[in-house]
């Protein structure tokens, strides 16, 4: 039995996985804490497998749930004392890729980047996030707009939104 | 139509992210840790209530940030509320910005209250002041050819917004969790685009407003 369990989780680890580190990395801008919190968003999976994998789509449970750790990972950071951010130097990166979406998702507040990465990028509804997130569904979708609109300006300022026309 | 862009956009950026899957045996091992961990936690309390210890034991046990992957690390947004973004000195940042480092100057919101100065160190340069109150202040050249405008055309898109004046600034300001609260307010002074969020505290409309009225004009 815990075999098939582990088959099974094997499965959604190799179609999931990538798919659950790039969430993370649009919400935390690190690759290092993304693949730490896929991580670990897939061992709260293991632990509650009884559920999760009966769940249709267990991706899409992986990605609120990668979404919620990643708030409360800022809201931890934000708490302790932290070395100065220096620049790094890398292979090529999203950064050098498309600057102008880095800098407007930067804009957003953690909340707003969290609900607009999974509504826009994860694809899930309003009602998911809002479960998946623990806020009313009310409040994600005025996170949604405000978010909205501050990328609005931030791409329409460089005409990036133009450009992917 | 921008929602659709939004997610082709988000969709590509990701694709760039080039991510090798590793083993998910540390995530299973983390979900045991997890298991033997919430174990030890009740036999803490169990513990604590019959006099006994075993904190000791507690300690002894790995964290699952002691499984992080191993994976060059690559940090976007580090701390800084800007990309890229190196902590400096307010003097710093105003002899190496390559516009006016214009900013509030408020009870909330004075030079003697601030906390932290960021300038990024990638173009478009942008700067960002932090104070005491946990307000935060971005400064960047504007490149909107016509801020009113745009503005205006923001508002109407996705409302929780709306448009107005600063002094002689075209204004933004954007609501927080409800309409008597401001999020944040959005102005371009003489070519200089002030943005201005209230951070965890929410501020009313009029605070904000007022914050956003003391930056200097001249």
């Amino acid at each position: 039995m815990r075999d098939e369990a582990a088959t099974a989780f094997q499965r959604v680890w190799d179609r999931e996985y990538v798919r659950i580190v790039r969430t993370a990395f649009l919400m935390t801008g690190s690759r290092e804490e993304a693949e730490d919190l896929a991580q670990e968003s897939f061992a709260i999976a293991w632990r509650k497998w009884g559920h999760v994998g009966t769940l249709e789509r267990p991706g899409a449970w992986l990605q609120v749930t990668v979404g919620r750790l990643a708030l409360n990972w800022r809201r931890r950071r934000r708490r302790q004392p932290q070395p100065l951010a220096t620049p790094e130097a890398g292979p090529v990166e999203p950064v050098l890729v498309d600057p102008q979406l880095t800098r407007a998702l930067w804009t957003l507040t953690p909340g707003q980047r969290a609900v607009i990465v999974l509504r826009f990028y994860a694809d899930q509804s309003v009602d998911q996030v809002a479960r998946g997130l623990g806020k009313r569904p009310g409040t994600v979708r005025a996170l949604t707009s405000q978010g909205l609109a501050r990328l609005r300006l931030i791409l329409d300022e460089n005409g990036v939104a133009q450009d992917v026309r | 139509m921008f929602d659709e862009d939004l997610r082709q956009r988000l969709s590509r950026y990701t694709e760039t992210l080039h991510v090798q899957i590793p083993a998910p045996a540390g995530a299973i091992q983390r979900a045991r840790q997890h298991a033997i961990r919430r174990i030890i936690v009740a036999c803490v309390a169990v513990s604590a209530v019959t006099g006994g210890s075993i904190l000791g034991a507690v300690r002894l046990m790995p964290t699952p940030s002691a499984q992080k992957p191993s994976a060059a690390g690559i940090t976007l947004f580090g701390d800084a509320p800007i990309p890229r973004g190196v902590e400096t000195t307010l003097a710093t940042a105003e002899s190496e910005a390559t516009f006016s480092l214009r900013r509030p100057d408020d009870a909330l919101a004075a030079d003697d209250s601030i906390t932290h100065v960021w300038l990024s160190s990638t173009e478009p340069q942008q700067a960002a002041i932090e104070y005491r109150s946990g307000i935060l202040v971005l400064v960047q050249l504007a490149q909107f050819t016509d801020p009113a405008a745009q503005y205006a055309k923001v508002a109407k898109e996705f409302g929780s917004s709306y448009v107005t004046a600063i002094g002689d600034a075209p204004a933004l300001v954007i609501y927080g969790a409800s309409s008597d609260v401001a999020g944040s307010i959005d102005m371009v002074i003489k070519g200089v685009r002030v943005q201005i969020r209230s951070g965890d505290t929410p501020l009313s409309i009029d605070e904000m407003l007022r914050i956003a009225g003391s930056v200097d004009q001249g």
